[in-house]
């Protein structure tokens, strides 16, 4: 009874102003991040393959026992991959492909850790989600792009940015 | 040089039918040969939508069958304008019905009629969505504000994709800015930042949309809807990609009652600052 009246009033003074469109901004979000992975698998094998490619210029890798998920936390999915390593190179043995490649996969060399890195902070994944690429080029740059950026890291994290995600979850 | 687009959604009703007959009665009314094609067998609306549902004798089906001399016997001319045209679904058959090849040879023909063929899918991403994107050579999707109806957007994105159809553009309808300024519905940027797609117009929630469809009139044909003037625009921008996008800045509802409207909030917001 109380509680009706409270709200009546909070509605009356505006103050239920809760921010729901960030709220339904971040769940779209990490819900795509999901949809996207899970219905297109090619698009997770193309970006297996790109990573196996630079890590194994820096150290030698059992590729069989390589695993690479998307693992939702509470209220952030990241990318998780756990990669036996056999080797470390002393010197990273020089890309097949020049420039553009290399270029991407830098932040990769300067760890010297053999186990997963955590890198790229969640604004670069933003930014990237947010960019509007050019009309003709758009579809299929999107994948290109997510492949492309994921390859250069080991470990993304999303985190999340609304309190309210929580309540929202099964 | 003519093209066949499809409308499509994933979600149902979010405006698929509604922007097909608008965007189909704009372009025609600058002059273009136009072909609206219902392929949303067995749950035919867009003949009611343009007020041609007495005049229906062949459907998409009996050309598709050949239970008709060609296409152009099915063909029902709008009594509006000249140059538009609706090829109405089948109502009583089911949508297996149609095959896919035969849908697509069915557009090639169509393509060589008309400026314009536009195609009316269904909702969903099964049979009737295959068959109603396989002619076309650009999409357009529409959604609402609204997180299921984004969800299920990039889902059909990601499918045109993977059929190599790359040309896709947005519309985002039934958008009510005043909720987006109070931070209670997503943004066209938002919408836009998510699928990452080209955004082809944007239509806000308008009543006058109800008010037409109860008398099968296009509400593009209404100078005073702000939905009619979004669709007004949209067709300026599909005839020439070039034309400026003012999209971002919503409709503005009209003088007095936003006057009034932004007077309440005012005083509401003084009110609050004062209780705190
Ligand atoms: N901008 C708008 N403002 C208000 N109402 C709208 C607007 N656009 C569409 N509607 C209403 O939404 C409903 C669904 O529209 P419509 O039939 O065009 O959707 P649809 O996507 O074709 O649906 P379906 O998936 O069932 O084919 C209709 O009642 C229509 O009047
Ligand atoms: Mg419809």
């Amino acid at each position: 009874m109380f509680d009706t009246i409270f709200e009546f009033f909070q509605r009356l003074m505006g103050k239920e102003r809760e921010n729901t469109r960030t709220t339904a901004r971040e769940r779209l979000r990490l819900v795509l991040i999901h949809d996207r992975s899970s219905v297109s698998p090619q698009l997770m094998e193309s970006l297996r393959a790109d990573l196996l490619e630079v890590i194994t210029r820096y150290m030698e890798i059992d590729s069989g026992n390589m695993e690479l998920m998307l693992e939702r936390h509470d209220g952030s999915v990241a990318l998780a991959a756990s990669i036996p390593v056999i080797n470390i190179r002393r010197t990273p043995v020089p890309s097949a492909e020049p420039a553009k490649r290399i270029k991407e996969s830098e932040p990769v060399d300067k760890s010297d850790a053999p186990k997963p890195v955590e890198a790229k902070p969640e604004e670069e994944i933003k930014a990237e989600r947010t960019t509007t690429p050019p009309a003709a080029a758009t579809v299929r740059s999107r994948r290109r792009k997510a492949a492309q950026s994921a390859s250069a890291i080991a470990k993304k994290r999303v985190k999340k940015s609304s309190g309210k995600r929580k309540k929202n979850r099964p | 040089m003519s093209k066949v687009f499809v409308v499509t959604s994933g979600k149902g009703g979010v405006g698929k039918t509604t922007a097909t007959a608008n965007l189909g009665a704009g372009l025609a009314s600058i002059g273009k040969r136009v072909v609206l094609v219902d392929a949303d067998i067995g749950l035919r609306n867009l003949d009611l939508l343009l007020g041609l549902e007495n005049r229906i004798v062949f459907d998409l089906v009996d050309v598709l069958d050949k239970k008709c001399r060609g296409y152009k016997q099915a063909l029902i001319r709008d009594k509006r304008f000249e140059s538009l045209f609706l090829l109405p679904a089948a109502q009583s058959k089911n949508k297996d019905a149609v095959k896919a090849e035969q849908m697509k040879e069915l557009m090639d023909e169509l393509r060589k009629e008309f400026d314009y063929v536009l195609i009316d899918c269904p909702a969903g991403i099964e049979g009737g969505f295959r068959n109603a994107i396989i002619g076309a050579d650009e999409a357009i999707i529409i959604t609402n504000p609204e997180i299921s109806a984004v969800r299920d957007a990039d889902r059909v994105v990601g499918i045109l994709e993977s059929e190599n159809k790359s040309k896709i553009s947005l519309i985002v309808n039934r958008l009510r800015s005043e909720l987006v300024k109070k931070g209670q519905m997503l943004s066209i940027d938002d919408i836009r930042g998510i699928l990452s797609i080209d955004v082809l117009g944007v239509v806000p929630e308008d009543h006058k949309i109800l008010f037409h469809s109860n008398k099968g009139e296009p509400v593009i044909l209404d100078k005073f809807s702000p939905a009619g003037d979004a669709y007004r625009k949209i067709v300026k921008r599909l005839h020439d990609p070039g034309e400026p996008h003012e999209e971002i800045k919503q409709s503005k509802n009209g003088g007095l009652r936003s006057f009034l409207l932004k007077l309440m909030r005012s005083t509401m917001e003084k009110l609050e600052k004062g209780a705190s």
